[in-house]
């Protein structure tokens, strides 16, 4: 334990691809995730990450590197945010598994809110059509659930 | 077109619940018909009350009902909305039949959303009350009640402080409504209570009124702030009498609003 306080502590993540990112401890610990490896001492000088490629990686570290920043206004993080989810929906859906397995509560919450903000205002058959959902309901199962929860249904344009 | 393989309904329910409960509470129920993946994401929370009026009171039914609400809205801290579904069933003397009743309640709690409905019961829960907290309710949408007691709405309503926008929908067991809002309430929404007969509502930061039913006696006091009101009077005047004060009276409350609408005013 040769390390002095004046030394940035870094941290050496592993993805699936046997990708090695080094990076700050305090900017790797955000993730909850990584952060209990840490403190459990589990994990040596090398933290492996099997859920997670190098391609989502590298964006997830552009996000935390921005989000460990305490100097950035509240304003500008929201634009970065909002900035950061533009992307298409594929990569989403990988930076929001991504983020539910390293628990970066807010990453998960501003992708979540990306993928409903497509699927706002729209009907059931226009949000089946985007995100590829296969309708496995017989015509009877869907007049009945239809029937069940029929104050939502009314008034949908099909679009 | 890029082939793309279902990833939404891939992912684990409680990260598609966490993305359906960032879309409104109705958008959020519609979800339900995507497929039998996400169907079962509103697997309801199961009531089951056993009714016999022989033994069981109303008070005790709505005791039972009471905490199994009770345990919905104190688990606040999840945004996911929920359903509850709340069944009684009852024999039948005569036919000896297992009569159920049911009503359905969703709750979304990001946006603290409340919908009930009544429509698949019979409703014979008259004296049914529900005083449960909803201080922290903001959206609260009551729909087809019919016989339960004519206090309910404002009972519920009274423990609603915090309320911003209330909807009425189907609720045939209605006739009189009195509402003294807080200053929360910004929108105000009536449509099909058939048997309404008079509308008294007192909000100070009332916006919106949108009503579309039988002409019935309105009486908004203390709303300087409403700016849209929409009147749809498609059921004609039903069976209430509307004489020229009442008329006069309506005048002057609406005199101040900037988008008035009224639709088939004159039709029989």
């Amino acid at each position: 334990m040769a390390t002095t306080t004046t030394e940035t502590k870094m941290l050496t993540l592993c993805t699936s691809d046997k990708q090695q990112f080094q990076i700050e401890e305090t900017i790797a610990l955000q993730a909850v995730t990584i952060r209990n490896m840490v403190e459990d001492e589990c994990a040596s000088n090398v933290i492996p990450l099997p859920n997670v490629n190098s391609k989502i990686m590298i964006q997830i570290i552009e996000y935390l590197k921005k989000h460990v920043d305490s100097s950035v206004s509240k304003e500008d993080m929201e634009k970065f945010d909002s900035a950061f989810v533009e992307k298409k929906l594929s990569e989403i859906f990988d930076i929001i598994l991504a983020a539910n397995y390293l628990n970066i509560k807010n990453l998960l919450d501003i992708c979540c809110q990306r993928v409903a903000d497509v699927m706002k205002n729209k009907s059931p058959e226009w949000v089946r059509r985007t995100f590829n959902i296969v309708n496995d309901f017989t015509a009877e199962e869907e007049a009945k659930i239809r029937k069940e929860h029929e104050w939502a249904f009314e008034g949908v344009d099909e679009d | 077109m890029e082939e793309c393989p279902d990833m939404i309904s891939g992912l684990p329910s409680e990260i598609k619940l966490l993305i359906v409960s960032f879309v409104p509470l109705k958008e959020a129920v519609r979800t339900s018909i995507l497929s039998t993946k996400w169907r079962s994401l509103w697997a309801p929370l199961q009531v089951i009350l056993q009714l016999d009026s022989a033994q069981v009171t109303s008070h005790e039914a709505s005791e039972k009902i009471k905490e199994a609400m009770g345990v919905l809205l104190r688990s606040h801290d999840t945004p996911q909305p929920l359903k509850l579904h709340i069944s009684s069933s009852k024999m039948d003397i005569e036919s000896s039949e297992v009569m159920d009743e049911v009503f359905i309640m969703v709750v979304k709690r990001v946006d603290k959303e409340l919908h009930l409905d009544f429509s698949k019961g019979k409703q014979t829960m008259r004296d049914f009350n529900l005083r449960t907290d909803f201080s922290s309710l903001k959206s609260l949408h009551l729909r087809s009640i019919a016989h339960l007691a004519e206090n309910f709405v404002s009972t519920l309503f009274s423990s609603c402080r915090f309320l911003e926008s209330l909807t009425l929908e189907k609720c045939s067991g209605l006739q009189d409504i009195r509402i003294k809002a807080s200053d929360c309430l910004r929108s105000f929404v009536m449509v099909d209570c058939t048997n309404v007969i008079s509308i008294s509502l007192s909000a100070s930061n009332l916006k919106s009124f949108w009503y579309r039913g039988v002409l019935s006696n309105f009486q908004l006091k203390n709303t300087p702030h409403l700016v849209d009101m929409i009147l749809n009077l498609k059921d004609g005047s039903g069976q209430n009498e509307f004489d020229v004060e009442d008329a006069l009276s309506f005048l002057d409350c609406v005199k101040d609003i900037e988008i008035l609408t009224i639709s088939w005013l004159l039709a029989s």
